[in-house]
C-alpha cells in the first residue's frame, strides 16, 4: 500500500514525457462541457464557468507543486491580488466614486486587467520567492503559509483598495463559460510547453532527485524560483477571471476555504501532469455539486468541507499519485495508444 | 514591565505549541496542520463540561484532546507513515479542515461561549504593576510542562522516542517499537495541545471551528525560525514570536496595528533568510551524501 511512495516519482522515461495531443484532447473536453453543460442545463452555467476559472488555478498550482514537489499554500494568495488589482482596475468610475472613493480612477480593459493583475502577482512571487525558494522545501511551505495569511490581513486591512472585510462589488460581469473556457486552454497549452521545456525538465529532476540534480549543474533555487513566479503569474490571472465571473468576493473567499478546495482537485486528480489537473477540477466540481444539493437537503452546512476533506486524505491514503498518476490525455495517433505515454 | 509579563504570556502559548508539533515532527517527519484543530476539541470539551468541577472539566478535556491525536493518528497518518514531508503535510491540511468541517456540523459556525478560570482575570500586583493572573498562569504552566518534558526525555521512554527521532531503522532493529514511540509523541503532544486549549479558552472564552489557526501558525513560524525538528528551537523560536508580535503591537502607529501580523512575517522572513536553517541546527537532519 505504502511502497509506492517509496518509488521515485518519476519512472524512467515517462514522468516527463509529453505528448503533442495532451492540449487538443483536454481542450476538447472542455470545449464539449463549456457548451453541452450551459445548453442543456442553464442552471449550471456558473458553475460551468467557476470550474473553467479552477483549471486556470489548477494547472498553475500543478505547475509549481507537480513539477518542484514543493507544496505551496501561497497561490491563493496570488490570486487574491490578481482579484484585487482586476476588480481596482475594472469597475466603472461612477460606482467607484459612491462605493470606493479611495480606488484609482481608471477603467480599463477587462484582459488587459486581468494581465495586470497577473503580472502584479508575479512580481510579488519574485520578491517573496527569491526569499522562500532559498529554504528547504518543508520550511518553504510553511513560508508560502505566512505568505497566504500575510495577503488575507492585507486584504481585510488595506480597506481603502479592498473595501475591507465586506470585500468589493460591481465587478464587470464580464467572465462566462466561454470567455473561461479560452483562458482555460491557454493556461492548459502554457503549462504543457513549461513542463516540457528546458526549465520544466530541470524542475522535475530536482524534485526526483535534488542532490543529483545539482551534482550536474542544475540550480534548485533557480528552478523553484522560475516555476514559482511563472505559476504566481497564472494564479494571478485565474484570481482576475475569478473576480469577473462573480463580480463581488472579500477576503475569506481566497483563504483557507478555497485553499484546500483547489489542493483536493489537484492531489484527486493528480498532481504530475496537467491532465490530472484538469480531471481534478471536474471530478471535484461534481463532487462538490452533489454535496451541495445533499448540505441543502439535509440542512447540515459544512458538508462540503467534510467530503473534500476526507476525499483528501483518502487518495493521498490509497492512490497517492492521484487518479492519472503519471497519466496524461491524449487522442490516440501514431504510436499513442491508450492513453499512457512512452517516449 | 506590563509589555514583559504579555510577551512572556503570548510566547508560551506559542512555545507550547510549537513544541507540540515539533515533538511529532521529530519522530514520523510529519508538520501536523491538524495541531490547531487538538486545542479546538479542548476548548470545545471545556465549553461542553463546564457545569462540572474544575479538576472534571479538565480531566475530560486532556483526555478528549490525547483521544483526538491519537485518533488522527491511526486513521489518517499510520497509513502514511512511509510518505514523503510534503505529502503529510498535505495529509494534515485534509484532517485539520475535516475536524474543522465537523465541528461546524456539531456546533455550528458560530461556535460555543466558554468560561473557565474566572477567577483568573483579575490583576495581580506585582513589582509595583498589576499583571493579570492568567498571564502568569500562562508563563508557570509553560514553565511547569517543560520542566516535566526534560525529565521525561531523559528517562527510558524519552530516549526511546529520541532515538526514534534521530533515526527510525536502526531503533527498531535495538528493539524499539516505532508504533509506541510514535502514539506516545502524539500523546504528550495532545497533553500540550490540551494546556494550550486551557489557557487560550480562559483568554478568549469562545470557542469556534479556527479556535487554533492562529496560534497554529504562529506556532509554524517559531518552529521555523527555531530549527525545524528542533525541540529546544522550538521553544525559543515560540518566545521569540510573542516577543516579536508584542513589540510590534507596542511599536506601530494605530493606524497600521492592523497590519501587525504582516510585520512579524516579515522580520520572521528576515531571520530565516540570514539563517536558513534556523537558530539551532538538527544533526539528524543534515543532508548527507
Amino acid at each position: 500500500m505504502s511502497t509506492a511512495h517509496l518509488t521515485p516519482l518519476s519512472r524512467p522515461g515517462d514522468s516527463t514525457a509529453t505528448h503533442f495531443t495532451t492540449v487538443p484532447a483536454l481542450a476538447i473536453v472542455l470545449i464539449v462541457i463549456a457548451v453541452v453543460v450551459p445548453a442543456v442545463a442553464p442552471v449550471l452555467t456558473s458553475t460551468v464557468t467557476i470550474a473553467l476559472v479552477a483549471v486556470v488555478a489548477v494547472v498553475s498550482l500543478q505547475s509549481f507543486f507537480g513539477l518542484s514537489g514543493v507544496f505551496s499554500f501561497g497561490h491563493v494568495g496570488f490570486m487574491a491580488i490578481g482579484a484585487y488589482t482586476s476588480a481596482n482596475l475594472t469597475i466603472p468610475v461612477a460606482t467607484k466614486q459612491i462605493l470606493f472613493p479611495a480606488m484609482p480612477m481608471v477603467e480599463l480593459n477587462p484582459v488587459l486587467a486581468v494581465i495586470i493583475g497577473g503580472a502584479l502577482a508575479a512580481l510579488v512571487a519574485a520578491a517573496f520567492g527569491s526569499l522562500l525558494m532559498r529554504l528547504s522545501g518543508l520550511v518553504a511551505s510553511l513560508g508560502t503559509f505566512a505568505f497566504l495569511n500575510i495577503v488575507f490581513n492585507a486584504a481585510l486591512n488595506l480597506s481603502d483598495l479592498t473595501g475591507g472585510s465586506t470585500g468589493v462589488s460591481n465587478v464587470p460581469k464580464v467572465v462566462g463559460p466561454i470567455v473561461a473556457l479560452v483562458w482555460a486552454i491557454i493556461a492548459i497549452a502554457v503549462v504543457w510547453l513549461y513542463r516540457r521545456s528546458r526549465w520544466g525538465l530541470w524542475l522535475q529532476a530536482t524534485r526526483d532527485d535534488p542532490i543529483a540534480a545539482q551534482a550536474v549543474g542544475i540550480s534548485v533555487f533557480t528552478q523553484r524560483l522560475i516555476s514559482f513566479v511563472f505559476s504566481g503569474f497564472l494564479s494571478g490571472v485565474a484570481g482576475g477571471l475569478y473576480a469577473m465571473s462573480m463580480s463581488s468576493f472579500n477576503p475569506s473567499s481566497f483563504f483557507m476555504a478555497a485553499t484546500l478546495g483547489y489542493i483536493a482537485m489537484l492531489v484527486i486528480g493528480g498532481r504530475l501532469t496537467v491532465s490530472g489537473a484538469v480531471t481534478g477540477v471536474v471530478v471535484i466540481t461534481v463532487l462538490q455539486e452533489t454535496l451541495r444539493q445533499v448540505e441543502r437537503a439535509v440542512g447540515l452546512p459544512g458538508l462540503q468541507q467534510l467530503g473534500f476533506a476526507a476525499a483528501l486524505v483518502a487518495m493521498l491514503i490509497w492512490r497517492p499519485l492521484g487518479l492519472l498518476a503519471h497519466r496524461d490525455l491524449v487522442i490516440p495517433v501514431g504510436r499513442a495508444r491508450g492513453t499512457e505515454v512512452r517516449l | 514591565m506590563q509589555y514583559v509579563v504579555d510577551a512572556l504570556s503570548q510566547g508560551s502559548v506559542y512555545a507550547l505549541c510549537a513544541l507540540g508539533i515539533a515533538l511529532v515532527f521529530g519522530v514520523m517527519g510529519l508538520i501536523n496542520f491538524a495541531y490547531g484543530e487538538l486545542m479546538m476539541v479542548g476548548g470545545f470539551a471545556l465549553a461542553l463540561t463546564s457545569g462540572l468541577p474544575l479538576p472534571v472539566s479538565i480531566a475530560v478535556m486532556v483526555v478528549a484532546v490525547m483521544l483526538t491525536a491519537l485518533l488522527t493518528e491511526r486513521v489518517g497518518f499510520r497509513p502514511l507513515r512511509a510518505a514523503d514531508g510534503e505529502t503529510l503535510l498535505v495529509a494534515s491540511f485534509g484532517v485539520s479542515f475535516f475536524l474543522q468541517a465537523l465541528s461546524i456540523i456539531v456546533f455550528g459556525s458560530l461556535g460555543r461561549g466558554v468560561s473557565v478560570l474566572p477567577g483568573f482575570e483579575r490583576g495581580i500586583p506585582l513589582f509595583g504593576v498589576t499583571v493579570r493572573a492568567l498571564d502568569l498562569l500562562a508563563i508557570g504552566l509553560t514553565a511547569v510542562l517543560l520542566t516535566i518534558l526534560v525529565v521525561l526525555l531523559r528517562f527510558r521512554v524519552g530516549i526511546e522516542m529520541r532515538a526514534a527521532a534521530e533515526n527510525i531503522e536502526v531503533a527498531n532493529s535495538l528493539g524499539i517499537s516505532t508504533n509506541r514511540a510514535i502514539a506516545l509523541a502524539f500523546g504528550i503532544s495532545g497533553v500540550l495541545a490540551a494546556a494550550t486549549a486551557l489557557i487560550l479558552s480562559a483568554q478568549r472564552g469562545l470557542v469556534d471551528s479556527t479556535f487554533g489557526t492562529t496560534p497554529m501558525l504562529m506556532a509554524f513560524i517559531a518552529m521555523s525560525i527555531g530549527g525545524i525538528g528542533s525541540l529546544p528551537g522550538a521553544v525559543v523560536g515560540g518566545y521569540l514570536v510573542g516577543m516579536i508580535s508584542t513589540a510590534f503591537q507596542v511599536l506601530l502607529p494605530s493606524q497600521v496595528v492592523g497590519l501587525r501580523d504582516l510585520f512579524v512575517f516579515g522580520l520572521v522572513l528576515l531571520i530565516l533568510v540570514a539563517r536558513p536553517q534556523g537558530l539551532f541546527r538538527v544533526r539528524g537532519r543534515a543532508v548527507r551524501i
